[in-house]
């Protein structure tokens, strides 16, 4: 009985390696055990400027800065790739830009999802990424999205006209999350 | 003992698939900079018993009065016409300025206005002041924000004038 019940264990160890083996792997090519356990790198996020957007500048391994330059609640922005809008005791500057995922070493139909946060919560001026407000908690921005993909989002700062002159700094982390 | 190695075995390979299974994570931050800047906005507004200002509630309005004449005809609803003896009369009417600011600390703000085209004919006045000489003159030294503050205009013409009269004025306002 119990040599059977081992039989059975093993029989599903074989099996298991077997079909991790086989994944991935061309027909009659060189096999090896050692992909097929291996973890899949982290996954990496690259912020980019998009199409309608103010101009993103990488600042290496995923961090990135967009500068809206000088605006004002009467005056606008001249900035091209940014709109504002006034509201009644505020006004609201709006840009895009796009997020692209990697996941080195995964299946290509591997996703991630993809959460954000914000550092400095104290600031007079409110963030909003797809219409989702910014705090330090995380959010999700995106859920199940596809590794190698690109996806375009909207980025709102509103800053109230109680807010003085002067420069506005804020920092939006974003943390991907490679699916099982 | 071959029973005890093939357990081994199996830990371990339960212990790689748990390792494959942890969650692998990324991350990526975006610095975000403006610089806001303070601005402040005039806006020119109909007065409640002034005539109809032309681009009400924008910062580029005009009076337009039309056709007059000193001694009949008729003249724009609220304007009032009087008459100074035979030697000249006066077209007036009340209109408001509204000064609003944003991201500033300041809480007044100085007024002035100044005649485009200095006139040695006419004679243009808002309230108490005369600005035809085309000069800067200061109405307000401390307005208050957000609050429509009216002012009358009086062009005051000769009896001898005929044809168009027109002109600008153009109205300053500073944050103290």
């Amino acid at each position: 009985m119990r040599a059977d019940y081992s039989a059975l264990i093993r029989g599903w160890i074989v099996l298991l390696l077997a079909t991790g083996m086989a994944l991935g792997q061309s027909i009659g090519g060189p096999r090896n055990i050692a992909p097929a356990v291996a973890a899949p790198a982290a996954p990496t996020i690259t912020i980019l400027t998009s199409a309608t957007g103010v101009l993103v500048r990488m600042r290496g391994s995923g961090n990135a800065s967009v500068d809206l330059g000088r605006v004002s609640f009467f005056q606008g922005t001249s900035a091209p790739g940014e709109a504002v809008q006034r509201i009644s005791k505020s006004f609201v500057i709006s840009t895009r830009f796009a997020l692209q995922i990697d996941c080195p070493g995964s299946f290509p139909s591997s996703s991630v999802n993809v959460t954000m946060s914000r550092s400095n919560t104290d600031a007079t001026d409110a963030i909003t990424i797809d219409g989702t407000i910014l705090g330090p908690a995380p959010q999700f921005l995106v859920q199940s999205m596809r590794c190698g993909s690109i996806s375009q989002h909207r980025l709102e700062v509103e800053v109230p006209v109680s807010t003085p002159a002067g420069s506005l700094g804020t920092f939006v982390a974003f943390v991907a999350t490679l699916n099982r | 003992m071959r029973s005890r190695t093939f357990l081994a075995g199996l830990l371990f390979v339960f212990a790689l698939l748990a390792e494959v299974a942890d969650a692998q994570t990324g991350s990526g931050t975006l610095s975000i900079t403006a610089n806001v800047q303070s601005s402040i906005k005039l806006t020119f507004l109909t007065d409640a018993s002034g005539m109809a200002v032309t681009g009400t509630s924008t910062s580029t309005a005009s009076l337009p009065m039309g056709t007059v004449s000193m001694n009949s005809g008729i003249v724009p609803a609220n304007v009032t016409k009087t008459l100074n003896g035979a030697v000249s009369f006066n077209l007036s009417t009340p209109f408001d300025i509204l000064v609003n600011l944003a991201n500033s600390s300041s809480t007044t703000y100085t007024l002035s206005a100044m005649l485009t085209a200095a006139d040695v004919v006419n004679v243009w006045t808002i309230g108490p002041t005369d600005i035809s000489s085309g000069a800067s003159f200061a109405l307000a030294s401390a307005g208050v924000y957000g609050t429509a503050v009216p002012y009358t205009f009086k062009l005051t013409l000769p009896a001898t004038a005929i044809g168009s009269v027109s002109n600008t004025i153009t109205f300053t306002a500073v944050a103290n």
